[in-house]
């Protein structure tokens, strides 16, 4: 009986640390940001100690689906514009979307397959037998690597070598782990899973339109950290990094 | 719609196979235990039901390592992942201990001295089976054969991890329903998941009815 009071003052205490962490900012991010994103908090937190920034990983068309269930997300960086309109559509954005970033698109072969890409017509070698892509219908880099196919008249060739994965990062690791050529993005390279593990062929700009990635701050959530953060992304330590990993920025 | 049907088709196939095979699988593996001891039985029975305590994620990961390129049984020629056969082995184990368990109460409910009688009557192995345990324990076995079948509609984690989600070869009917939702294709959505919970409830059903069945029949 006596010890019931201690835990009590202890479990009210934890509380209020915890209730005193209350500055957070809560971002929803495409995959194929990962690394590079982890490198912008950790910039911003260096610049701003009191605020944390919570990351959740995945794809953009996953994530948009969870803020119209009304997740509790401050921001949304997205991996194109599409899905950031069309939350804008429906009313959710506090301000129009904005491009932060742009991707570019690879063409990746494992080690073990032996052969350097030069174009995509590589994918035509009977020694490759399957090749990963994202599911094009949700995932913008997937999007690109069909019109890529397409447009180099490949897709109806290719097209019974695919495999589909659910998000980029999961196209990436069926890449390596089982397929034998896979379209990704750029920045994935500099990830240490992926350091000697093979070659790649960055896919043409002309042959798939611009992979614009924008950022949404969503409705009713612009905090003054939230905006701090959003500010932040825009800033010359942001892009640095973006560009560090291999996007373009605006 | 058509994309509808050739999920739900597939899905149907994966499902009927997988509990079609199960049959003798988990059947031969649940009489040796339910009847016999010997060293290793609880080894075994532990391996047997780690489908079940594993998630679906860690059981597709293990595989896509088995059945991938660099993996051991594609350098023996065989090329699983990405193809059905490869999602009808994942089907398989991951359904392997629903179809066990259940398969092995049966066999345990049955009544040893029967078999003994039946033996001592003169009737030969074949005879005991269709005369003495299959009237006893079918309701058991197409039980467990019909879990299995509802379970392997509803898989999901090890498929996404192995399949690709090829049409007409890996794109089962749950994945779709997932790329459904995320491509905000609502209205499909809404339809393929309605026709998967009357399969679900269908199914349900009939376990339920068998099982009075079943317990009425010992009883007598």
């Amino acid at each position: 009986m006596r010890r019931t009071p201690r835990i009590l003052a202890l479990a009210l205490a934890l509380l209020g640390l915890a209730l005193a962490q209350g500055t957070e900012v809560k971002v929803a991010v495409a995959a194929n940001l990962r690394d590079a994103f982890l490198d912008i908090v950790r910039a911003f937190s260096q610049a701003n100690p009191g605020v944390q920034v919570q990351a959740n990983f995945g794809s953009s068309g996953a994530f948009t689906q969870q803020i119209l269930q009304g997740a509790p997300f401050d921001l949304f960086l997205a991996a194109d514009t599409g899905f950031p309109k069309a939350l804008a559509e429906k009313g959710l954005a506090e301000e129009p979307p904005r491009v932060y970033a742009r991707g570019k698109l690879i063409l990746f072969l494992p080690k073990r397959v032996g052969i350097k890409p030069k174009d995509l017509a590589v994918l035509l070698n009977p020694a490759i037998r399957k090749v990963a892509l994202a599911n094009p219908e949700v995932a913008p880099y997937g999007r690109g690597a069909k019109e890529a196919l397409t447009q180099a008249g490949l897709w109806e060739k290719v097209q019974p070598k695919l495999v589909y994965g659910q998000d980029i990062a999961q196209t990436a690791q069926l890449t390596l782990a089982a397929a034998d050529a896979g379209f990704f993005n750029f920045s994935a390279l500099f990830t240490p899973a992926f350091r000697n593990q093979g070659e790649a062929f960055v896919v043409p700009q002309r042959l798939y339109t611009p992979l614009d990635q924008a950022v949404v701050l969503l409705k009713g959530r612009a905090r003054p950290e939230v905006r701090r953060f959003y500010a932040f992304l825009f800033g010359a330590e942001a892009r640095r990094v973006l560009v560090a990993y291999g996007y373009q920025v605006p | 719609m058509s994309e509808t049907w050739t999920v739900l088709a597939l899905s149907l196939k994966l499902a009927l196979l997988t509990a079609f095979l199960l049959l003798p699988l988990a059947g031969s593996l649940a009489w040796l235990t339910a009847r016999r001891t010997f060293a290793g039985k609880t080894l075994l029975e532990a391996l047997l039901l780690l489908p079940l305590t594993l998630p679906p994620t860690v059981l597709g990961y293990y595989l896509l390592l088995l059945l991938g390129k660099g993996g051991p049984l594609a350098r023996m020629g065989l090329e699983l992942a990405f193809t059905f056969p490869g999602i009808l082995l994942a089907s398989v184990l991951f359904n392997l201990p629903l179809a066990f368990n259940t398969y092995r109460e049966a066999f345990r409910a049955l009544d040893p001295t029967l078999l003994e009688t039946a033996r001592t009557l003169g009737a030969g192995p074949l005879k005991v089976w269709r005369e003495v345990v299959l009237p006893l324990t079918w309701p058991g076995l197409l039980s467990g054969t019909l879990l299995a079948f509802a379970h392997t509609l509803g898989e999901f984690g090890v498929v996404l991890m192995v399949g690709g989600s090829i049409p007409g070869e890996t794109k089962v009917a749950s994945i779709y329903l997932f790329e459904l939702t995320q491509a905000l294709r609502l209205e499909e959505a809404d339809r393929l998941a309605g026709l998967l919970l009357a399969l679900g409830f269908g199914s349900a059903l009939a376990l339920k009815v068998l099982e009075r069945r079943w317990k009425s029949g010992t009883a007598s």
